[in-house]
């Protein structure tokens, strides 16, 4: 019953989860970007983690579960991981941090 | 432990690993066969060897896939074969000389076919 | 001197084989989310792993009783079926998921597509296997696991606050957790626990055990190895927990991708550090592979008394040896439907944390059995280390499920 008392809603459970996985995406890409710049990288390294976080990006938008607010930051950030803009990812970083703490 | 020695039938030696004299794995004990009469002394005759000596063992629909896969078939091997048992039942005799290992040598077949085996 | 040779080399391999896609996935998902706080599940896993890892080789070494022949006999035909059966599916489930581990360390190390590699990968591992020895293929991937260390040199490097590290190695519930992280939490001690005792672990040991005719002259080294080597083992899993508090949690990252967790070597050293994360990994998924793959096919070999084992030519235990290659080729083609590999980790950490109660009681009971066992018995402390590991799995298996499905698998 305890266990059971602490579990959150589902819809508003899902979209939290989506963010969350979002963010860490985006922070992963920006982390990428960063040491690839720093030549602390290798590009194949990049390029290969870099890919799989555009595709699952892609997959999140696709899924249905995300308000268009969210829709749209993550499209944002699929288009600065292509640019290779680490300081764009990291502000969107920062604004899902953000609301995650509201759905919290 | 010998076969003299006391032993808990069902909880120490059904479901043993039995290997032969060469040290081969041969099976697991899957049943054991009993002699004797009303009033007289019960005595194990054989262990039994094989999907058919497990088959009352299983509920029917479980049993009637393992038939599908491996059969029926079941070896007896008398309880005098037996040489020692301790985590295992150790026979007195290659498997070969009580009719085991018949499957292991049908697969063996397959497994000869690939490169280096 | 032979004998410490062995020592040394059973306690570099139990070390540099401890750490497989479960652990780095969760231990650095653990140390991103929680910092410290969950050093201690490590520390108590180990524990777990070392009682039940001595207890299987001692088993083994005097009794010759391999696992899944103990649950036969000790569970009954039935139930016991019903486990193996259980087991089986974790153990392939298992191998699918460091399969897909492979594959993204040689697309990210060396560019090759992600499904192609898989494939070789899957080619490359049959090969070895059919190749090599038992005892070759434990060390070679158990001390080219070694290369892990890199993440234990970039702990120390990156001057973590040791006094919080200390006491993370205490068990302790971080303050001001909300309902949600609350169960978060609760959900990644379970999956700590399982991935540290994975049940494929004991049943390879085990096997290795007999494969290797271990006997009473043996108990030292598989006492050494169980202790030192799982100990310094789990120095590589608190390592990546370490690495991930430092340098993932102030950016907000919570590795969603495996490759991410090499990345915490790439910080401090660059590429030769990268090189270094990315060597061990391989080596050390690529032996969990093995390992599980194995284990699928010891499970039914053993249950059925059918010859098993690598010290024979392939031929000369054809069951099993056909029973490898399907696991290896049934793995892969798991991975080929797409499924990402963080998902067949944690289904394989769910799933193993239920079997894993229905494989530690069978050791148990015969470990405390002096008809097999005489005078190698399980002693006061081993029975207490035991019954109290045993208690500890079971309660993490009974709240596994419910936290899975609560938490989404860790990701409230």
């Amino acid at each position: 019953m305890l266990i059971l008392s602490l579990a959150p809603t589902d819809a508003r459970a899902s979209e939290l989860e989506e963010i969350k996985r979002a963010r860490s995406i985006i922070a992963e890409s920006a982390l990428t970007i960063q040491l690839l710049l720093e030549a602390r990288i290798p590009s194949v390294f990049a390029e290969g983690l870099l890919e799989d976080a555009g595709e699952q990006l892609g997959s999140a938008t696709e899924g249905g579960r995300l308000a268009p607010e969210m829709i749209a930051e993550l499209k944002s950030a699929q288009s600065a991981i292509a640019a290779r803009d680490a300081a764009s990812l990291n502000q969107i970083v920062e604004r899902l941090h953000q609301l995650e703490r509201q759905h919290e | 432990m010998t076969p003299d020695a006391s032993l808990k039938l069902v909880g120490e030696v059904r479901d043993l690993q039995i290997v032969d004299a060469d040290g081969t794995h041969c099976g697991i004990a899957d049943e054991l066969e009993f002699e004797g009469d009303p009033g007289k002394k019960l005595k194990v005759r054989a262990i039994l060897v094989g999907p058919g000596a497990y088959q009352f063992r299983l509920p029917k629909w479980i049993f009637s896939i393992f038939k599908r896969a491996f059969g029926d078939a079941s070896v007896t091997i008398p309880w005098n074969e037996v040489a020692h048992i301790t985590g295992r039942i150790t026979l007195k005799r290659p498997g070969g000389a009580y009719g085991l290992l018949k499957a292991e040598k049908r697969y063996a077949q397959i497994v000869r076919r690939i490169p280096f085996a | 001197m032979s004998n410490l040779l062995e020592i040394t080399l059973g306690i570099m391999t139990a070390m540099g084989g401890f750490v497989d896609m479960s652990e780095l996935v969760f231990t650095a998902q653990a140390g991103a989310r929680f910092l410290y706080a969950l050093i201690w599940v490590i520390v108590l896993g180990t524990i777990i792993i070392i009682v039940f890892g001595e207890m299987s080789g001692r088993v083994a070494a005097i009794s010759k009783q391999p696992v899944f022949n103990l649950m036969r006999q000790r569970l009954g035909l039935k139930f016991g079926l019903i486990v193996l059966v259980a087991a089986s599916i974790v153990n392939l489930i298992t191998c699918a998921a460091e399969i897909g581990g492979i594959g993204i360390v040689m697309q990210l190390g060396l560019g090759i597509p992600y499904r192609l590699a898989t494939c070789l990968a899957t080619i490359a591992l049959i090969a070895t296997v059919w190749f090599l020895p038992f005892k070759a293929i434990e060390r070679i991937f158990g001390l080219l696991g070694l290369f892990m260390i890199a993440f234990i040199v970039a702990a120390a490097a990156i001057h973590p606050p040791w006094n919080e590290v200390v006491a993370g190695l205490l068990p302790n519930i971080p303050a001001h957790l909300s309902g949600n992280l609350l169960l978060t939490y609760a959900y990644f001690v379970v999956a700590i626990i399982s991935a540290v005792v994975f049940p494929y672990e004991t049943y390879f040991y085990s096997a290795g055990a007999i494969e290797e005719h271990w006997s009473k002259k043996d108990l030292m080294v598989n006492r050494l190895t169980t202790i030192v080597g799982f100990i310094l083992g789990s120095l590589l899993a608190i390592s990546i927990l370490i690495n991930a508090a430092v340098l993932f949690a102030p950016r907000h990252i919570d590795p969603q991708m495996v490759g991410t967790s090499a990345m915490e070597v790439a910080i401090p050293f660059g590429k030769v550090g990268l090189g270094f994360a990315l060597l061990g990994m391989f080596f050390a998924i690529s032996g969990a592979a093995i390992e599980t793959c194995l284990c699928v096919a010891y499970g039914p070999c053993q249950f059925f008394g059918w010859k098993w084992g690598r010290y024979v030519r392939p031929s000369e235990a054809p069951r099993f040896t056909l029973l490898w290659i399907a696991s290896f080729v049934l793995a892969n083609l798991i991975v080929l439907t797409g499924v990402d590999p963080l998902n067949l980790v944690e289904w394989a950490v769910v799933s193993a944390i239920l079997v894993i109660p229905f494989s530690y009681l069978p050791l148990l009971l015969v470990a405390n059995d002096r008809k097999y066992m005489g005078e190698h018995v399980n002693g006061k402390i081993a029975n207490f280390c035991g019954i109290g590991s045993f208690a500890i799995v079971v309660v993490a298996a009974i709240a596994a499920l419910p936290l899975y499905f609560l938490t989404s698998g860790g990701q409230q």
